[in-house]
C-alpha cells in the first residue's frame, strides 16, 4: 500500500507542476505588478527600473516561476505585494484553517444526513420519505449555492426575526465573529458557522443521500443479506452491520474524491457570508492584483485536493480488504 | 413439546412430524407476471431424517426452502396459503420477531454459493460469532472459542489462524465449510441446504457432503436438502420428494423411489442421470421444457412432456395418492399404474 500510495504521488506531483505554472502564468497575465509603478507619475524611471529588477520582473518567466516554486516548496511565501509588504503565510493560514473548520463541518454533517436519509428511503423503497427525498435531493442538487445562501440570509438574518417580532436576527449572516469581539468565543463562532454549513451542506446531503440509497438498494439484494437474516439477527443488524457496512465502501470513497468539487460551492459561499476563508483570500487576492497571495492559495488547495483523493484510494483498501491496490493500476474490486 | 405420539399422526409414523409444510402456497412477483412458485406443496419432514426435494432449475424448490423460514423476496415474494408447521407452530403466520428467535438456532439455512452468502467485509470467525451471539448471551471471547471449534469439526485446517479469515482468502469447499459450520453453530433441529454443493468442483462437492452428513449425523438434527442432483439424493437422504413447476410430484423413502419410480417425471430424471456401470453413449433427456409457471398448464403440469398423457392429463390436476396403496411411495399422477411398463 506504501508502494502504491508513492506511485500515486509520482503522478500526481507533475499534475501539480502544470497547475502552478499554468496559475503562475495566469497571474502573471491579469495584474503585473509594475502597474502602479507605471501609473504613478511621481516615480522616476529609474526608481522604477531599481525596483522592477528588485523584484526579478525583468527576468524570462520560466526563470521568474522557478525561483518562486523554489521558495514555495521550501515554504517561503514571502511578502505581500499589496498589503504593506506583510508576511503572505498569516493570512493564507489564517484562511486555511477557517475553510477547514467550514468544510469538515459541512462534510461531517452531510454524511450524517445523508447516509441516514439514503438508507431510510434504500429501506423504505416507494414509500413517501423516499419520493420526498428525491424530490428534496432533486431541489438541493438544482438550486445554485450562491441563491441559498442569499435566501439563508434573508430568513435567518431578517425574516424569520420579523414574523416572531424578536429584535435582533437569529443568526449572524456574515464573517466569523460578531463587531466588536475580542478574543475567542465558542458560541459566536458556532453560531456564524451555521448559515455557511448550511448554504454548503444542502447540495452535499442530496448528492450523499442519492449515492447512498443507490449503494443500499444494490447491497439489500444480496445473498449475504439473505444469509444474515436467515440467522435470526435482527434487522437492525442486519441493515447496519451488514448492509450499511458494505454500501458505504463506494459511497466514502466518492465522498473524498468530490472534495475536490466542493472548491467551487465553496468560494461562492465563503463570498456570500464574508466567511474569511481559502475562497474568500482566492476571490479578494484575484481582485486586489496580489498573486503573492494568489499563487500558495492555489495551490495549497490543489494539493489539499490531491491529497485528500490520496486518502479515498487508500481508505477504499482498508474499507474492502479484497482491494489489492498496487501494479500501477487503479483499484480493482475482486470477487 | 409435547410429542402426539398416536393421535392423528399419519399411519406409518409413529410421532409428528418436526416440521410440516401443508398445502404450501408461494407466490413470487417477476417481470414477466406473478409466479407459482410453489403450488400447493406438503410434506413432512421427521425427527432424525434427511428429506431430500428434487427437481430441476426453477421449478421452485429454493423459493420453498425460502417460505418455511420467512426469507422470501421482501418486495416480491409471499406465502399466499398454507401452513409451515413447526412443532406445531406455524410459522407462516408467525411474527416477525418469533421468526427470528427461530431462525439459526431452530431452522438453520445453508445456500448455494458460499462465495456471496457470507459477508465479503467481515472475518469468517466474527460471523460465526455474530450467529451465536444473536440467540445466546455469551461473552465475546467464548463464542469466539466455539467458533474456532466449529470450524475444526467442518474439518478447516488450522482454525485458529483461520477464524481471522476473509471470505475471499478460502477456497470455495473451505467457504462451504464455514457455512456450514455457521449453521450448525446452535445445533439446530433442522438444517435446510439448498444445492450446497452445487457451486463446487465435484471433487470438493463429496467432501463436503461427508462433513454435511458426519454433522447431521453428529447432531440428531433432521436435514431438508434441496438439489437438482438425484447421485446427491441417492448417497445422503432417506426419503426423497420430487418437485416439478411447483408441485410435489412423488414422493416416499430413496430406495423404493429409486428402484420403481412412479411419475413419468421421476423415472425421466433417473434415465436422465448418468451411472458408473452404464454403457457409454448418449443419455437419455427429457423432451420439451418445463411450463412457464406465470400461466402453467391446466391439468397436470407435466402432461405437455408426458409421452403417457392422456385427455384427462391434460385437463384435471392429480391428486397425491399412495401407489401401490399399501407402499410407503404417493404420486401425483393419473397413469401412474403404467409407469416403467412397456
Amino acid at each position: 500500500m506504501i508502494g502504491y500510495a508513492l506511485r500515486r504521488l509520482a503522478i500526481t506531483l507533475p499534475v501539480l507542476v502544470v497547475i502552478s505554472f499554468g496559475t503562475f502564468w495566469a497571474a502573471g497575465q491579469i495584474s503585473s505588478p509594475s502597474a502602479q509603478l507605471t501609473l504613478n507619475p511621481r516615480i522616476s524611471p529609474e526608481a522604477k527600473q531599481a525596483y522592477i529588477e528588485l523584484l526579478g520582473l525583468d527576468q524570462p518567466l520560466h526563470v521568474q516561476y522557478g525561483k518562486w516554486l523554489g521558495n514555495f516548496v521550501s515554504g517561503d511565501f514571502g511578502t505581500s505585494l499589496v498589503r504593506n509588504g506583510q508576511d503572505v503565510w498569516p493570512f493564507v493560514e489564517r484562511a486555511l484553517a477557517n475553510t477547514l473548520l467550514l468544510v469538515a463541518a459541512a462534510v461531517s454533517l452531510s454524511l450524517l444526513i445523508g447516509l441516514a436519509v439514503g438508507t431510510v428511503s434504500a429501506i423504505r423503497r416507494g414509500s413517501l420519505w423516499d419520493y420526498g427525498s428525491v424530490t428534496v435531493s432533486f431541489l438541493g442538487i438544482s438550486i445554485p449555492v450562491f441563491w441559498l445562501g442569499l435566501m439563508l440570509q434573508l430568513f435567518f438574518g431578517l425574516y424569520l426575526a420579523n414574523w416572531l417580532g424578536v429584535g435582533p436576527p437569529l443568526l449572524p449572516t456574515a464573517g466569523i465573529y460578531s463587531p466588536g469581539q475580542q478574543g475567542f468565543d465558542l458560541v459566536d463562532r458556532v453560531r456564524h458557522l451555521v448559515l455557511p454549513t448550511m448554504a454548503l451542506s444542502l447540495q452535499l446531503v442530496a448528492v450523499y443521500s442519492r449515492y447512498m440509497r443507490a449503494s443500499m438498494l444494490e447491497v439489500m439484494s444480496a445473498d449475504y443479506i439473505r444469509t444474515a437474516r436467515s440467522k435470526g439477527l435482527r434487522e437492525s443488524r442486519v441493515v447496519v452491520r451488514h448492509g450499511m457496512r458494505s454500501a458505504l465502501v463506494p459511497v466514502t470513497t466518492q465522498a473524498a474524491i468530490d472534495i475536490g468539487q466542493l472548491v467551487g460551492g465553496l468560494i461562492v459561499t465563503e463570498r456570500v457570508f464574508q466567511y474569511p476563508g481559502m475562497g474568500l483570500l482566492f476571490l479578494e487576492s484575484l481582485e486586489g492584483g496580489d498573486y503573492t497571495i494568489l499563487l500558495p492559495t492555489v495551490m495549497i488547495t490543489a494539493v489539499a485536493v490531491f491529497s485528500l483523493n490520496l486518502v479515498a484510494d487508500l481508505l477504499y483498501g482498508v474499507l474492502d480488504p479484497r482491494v489489492r491496490l498496487g501494479r500501477g493500476r487503479r483499484p480493482v474490486r475482486r470477487g | 413439546m409435547s410429542a402426539a405420539i398416536g393421535s392423528g399422526a399419519p399411519a406409518g409414523s409413529a410421532t409428528a412430524p418436526l416440521l410440516s409444510v401443508r398445502d404450501l402456497r408461494t407466490e413470487i412477483d417477476t417481470e414477466n407476471g406473478t409466479v407459482t412458485a410453489a403450488d400447493g406443496v406438503s410434506f413432512d419432514l421427521h425427527g432424525n431424517e434427511v428429506l431430500a426435494v428434487v427437481g430441476e432449475s426453477g421449478c421452485g424448490k429454493t423459493m420453498l426452502a425460502l417460505s418455511i423460514l420467512g426469507l422470501l423476496p421482501r418486495r416480491t415474494g409471499r406465502i399466499t396459503a398454507g401452513q409451515v408447521l413447526f412443532r406445531g407452530e406455524d410459522l407462516a403466520q408467525a411474527t416477525p420477531e418469533r421468526l427470528r428467535e427461530i431462525r439459526g438456532a431452530e431452522i438453520a439455512m445453508i445456500f448455494q454459493d458460499a462465495l456471496t452468502g457470507l459477508h465479503p467485509l467481515r472475518r469468517v470467525g466474527d460471523q460465526i460469532v455474530e450467529m451465536i451471539r444473536a440467540h445466546e448471551r455469551v461473552p465475546r471471547a467464548l463464542a469466539k472459542r466455539r467458533a474456532v471449534d466449529l470450524l475444526d469439526l467442518v474439518g478447516i485446517p488450522a482454525p485458529d489462524r483461520r477464524v481471522h479469515s476473509f471470505p475471499h482468502e478460502l477456497s470455495g469447499g473451505m467457504r462451504q465449510r464455514v457455512m456450514i459450520a455457521m449453521a450448525v453453530a446452535l445445533d439446530p433441529q433442522v438444517l435446510i441446504a439448498d444445492e450446497p454443493t452445487t457451486a463446487l468442483d465435484v471433487t470438493v462437492q463429496a467432501q463436503v457432503l461427508e462433513t454435511l452428513a458426519r454433522i447431521s449425523g453428529d447432531l440428531n438434527g433432521s436435514i431438508l436438502l434441496i438439489t437438482h442432483d438425484f447421485g446427491v439424493v441417492a448417497g445422503f437422504a432417506d426419503r426423497v420428494a420430487v418437485m416439478y413447476a411447483g408441485r410435489l410430484v412423488e414422493q416416499g423413502p430413496v430406495a423404493e423411489v429409486y428402484r420403481r419410480p412412479r411419475h413419468p417425471y421421476t423415472a425421466g430424471l433417473l434415465v436422465s442421470m448418468p451411472r458408473i456401470d452404464d454403457e457409454p453413449g448418449r443419455l437419455e433427456r427429457i423432451a420439451g421444457t418445463p411450463p412457464n409457471l406465470v400461466s402453467p398448464p391446466p391439468g397436470c403440469r407435466f402432461a405437455p412432456r408426458c409421452s403417457l398423457a392422456g385427455d384427462i392429463c391434460r385437463e384435471v390436476p392429480p391428486e397425491m395418492r399412495l401407489w401401490p396403496p399399501d407402499g410407503a411411495v404417493t404420486v401425483a399422477c393419473h397413469r401412474a399404474e403404467q409407469v416403467g411398463e412397456g
